[in-house]
């Protein structure tokens, strides 16, 4: 189904934030779409004209950042507050907070739904995050896949670990050496003990890249030579990307 | 305070050397950057990069050596999704592809082009000194090698405050000027490509100021002409008798205009 693209106004935005906190008190509590184009609470999003979206199922991470990138590829400053992050969470609730099997939806925390203005806290919103990383990799959305391939209702360990260094996502090549050493394409899921707290883990590649990062240009490396500077910790994901393309 | 060390030799490019002004119009966003490298001593074959970041968005755009850089230093943000709290990284690379960062200024706030204008006397970094005598304040040209310095005498009373006072500045910035714009044109540097302080000024003079030099073979009284037309654009920008005669009748108890 086609709908206008809108955002929230500051009462509206209110209004949806009321609702997931009675959601959380009442997990069985109805969508409020009538929120979505109530003329009080809303008003439209105007790029060269008038702007269309689609309801419809948002599966992963990548599908979600694709599809907005789509449509809200034009809009001057999309970043510029949480009043479209909200209407566009509120449009792909099912997506963002799907039901459990017992029907009942288990919200998560705010800035899941309602972008956090402070810093890089924006990142936790379930399809800014997605937007922001596949608009900075769409030349190679593959290059990204170990944040893009999860479910847009779930953000795992390495999401957290990653785009919580944003030098990790601004450094394309950084991100890919991410993606090359622990990201298992055969599978389309991360490599066993990628999130763990162990050597070699990603919570150990970011802070091992922000030490190399103060020394190194990483922007002018390829993703190979900056998986070389890695210390030997490294070399089990290492090892398996040299038997993979040897 | 927490201490650490730099084992890898990299310098920090002050942020008072990259000074980064941003103008966005319905062409585009623009940057242009003054930097001045004068100071550091790096190889003529370093390369230079600046990088404007916001959240996970960098844009990133190489200019070559440091040794023949183009001025002035332009550039488009292409692939930005707007402009708010954008900031800018610029690292000096050393040369060979190492991959080797030399120096670096990160967390750049860019400015717009009134904060460029009004930011005009950051060109002259202010320096308090108990070695002034009887003077309160004087003009330091670090033998003509380094950036000139306004030294103000650290003996009186909030000597930080000195340079922010109306009467102050109406009584010294225009003779400040003067002086620096009548030894700048003799230095030169309107043609020189390197980063001197005589090139910053007579910059300054022609884009903050809209008073083109005049060339080398002009008569002493063109010269003249040139620093006073100056003098008194700069006194006019920064409205500094208006705001003199403010402070004057403000301390006099009077009505202010």
């Amino acid at each position: 189904m086609m709908r206008e693209l809108r955002q929230f106004t500051s009462d509206g935005l209110t209004r949806f934030r009321d609702f997931l906190n009675e959601l959380k008190q009442d997990p069985s509590r109805e969508i409020p779409r009538d929120l979505l184009e109530d003329p009080d609470l809303t008003r439209s999003v105007t790029g060269s004209g008038r702007l269309q979206i689609e309801e419809r199922a948002l599966h992963t991470r990548l599908e979600a950042g694709e599809y907005l990138n789509q449509v809200l590829g034009g809009l001057a400053d999309p970043l510029s507050g949480p009043e479209l992050w909200a209407w566009l969470t509120l449009l792909f609730f099912d997506s963002v907070c799907p039901p459990e099997e017992n029907g009942l939806r288990k919200p998560a925390a705010e800035a899941r739904y309602i972008p956090d203005q402070s810093g890089f806290r924006r990142y936790r919103h379930a399809l800014q995050g997605p937007f922001e990383i596949y608009r900075a990799f769409r030349d190679n959305p593959d290059a990204a896949m170990l944040l893009l391939w999860g479910p847009v209702s779930r953000q795992d360990e390495i999401w957290e670990q990653i785009t919580s260094r944003p030098v990790l996502v601004q450094a394309k090549p950084l991100l890919e050496a991410a993606t090359l050493l622990y990201f298992d394409r055969d599978r389309g899921i991360p490599l066993r003990g990628a999130a763990s707290r162990g050597p070699g883990s990603v919570r150990r590649f970011g802070a091992i890249v922000m030490q190399l990062d103060r020394t190194w240009d990483l922007d002018s490396m390829d993703a190979r030579r900056i998986i070389d500077l890695l210390p030997a910790e490294f070399d089990r994901y290492r090892r398996r990307l040299h038997d993979r393309f040897s | 305070m927490k201490r650490r060390f730099n084992y890898t030799g990299r310098q920090k490019l002050r942020h008072e050397d990259v000074v980064i002004c941003l103008q966005q119009d319905g062409a585009g966003v623009f940057c242009q950057m003054d930097l001045r490298l004068d100071r550091y001593h790096f190889p003529v074959d370093a390369m230079l990069c600046v990088e404007a970041y916001r959240n996970f968005y960098k844009e990133r755009h190489e200019f070559g050596r440091i040794g023949s850089l183009r001025r002035p230093i332009e550039f488009q943000l292409k692939n930005f999704p707007g402009t708010t709290a954008v900031r800018f990284r610029v690292k000096v690379v050393e040369p060979g592809g190492t991959g080797r960062i030399l120096a670096h200024a990160d967390g750049l706030v860019p400015r717009t082009p009134t904060e460029q204008q009004r930011a005009g006397l950051c060109l002259l970094p202010v320096r308090y000194s108990a070695d002034l005598d009887g003077e309160l304040w004087r003009l330091n040209w670090d033998n003509g090698e380094g950036p000139v310095l306004l030294e103000i005498n650290a003996g009186v009373p909030d000597p930080e405050s000195v340079v922010h006072r109306p009467e102050f500045r109406a009584a010294v910035f225009p003779e400040v000027l003067r002086q620096i714009l009548r030894r700048a044109y003799e230095q030169g540097g309107q043609e020189d490509e390197e980063e001197t302080w005589p090139s910053h000024w007579l910059r300054f003079a022609e884009e903050g100021l809209g008073v083109p030099p005049p060339p080398e073979s002009a008569e002493e009284y063109e010269v003249e002409e040139w620093i006073n037309e100056a003098v008194r654009k700069f006194c006019e920008k920064n409205s500094l008798l208006k705001k003199y005669s403010a402070a004057v009748a403000g301390e006099r108890g009077e009505e202010q205009p």
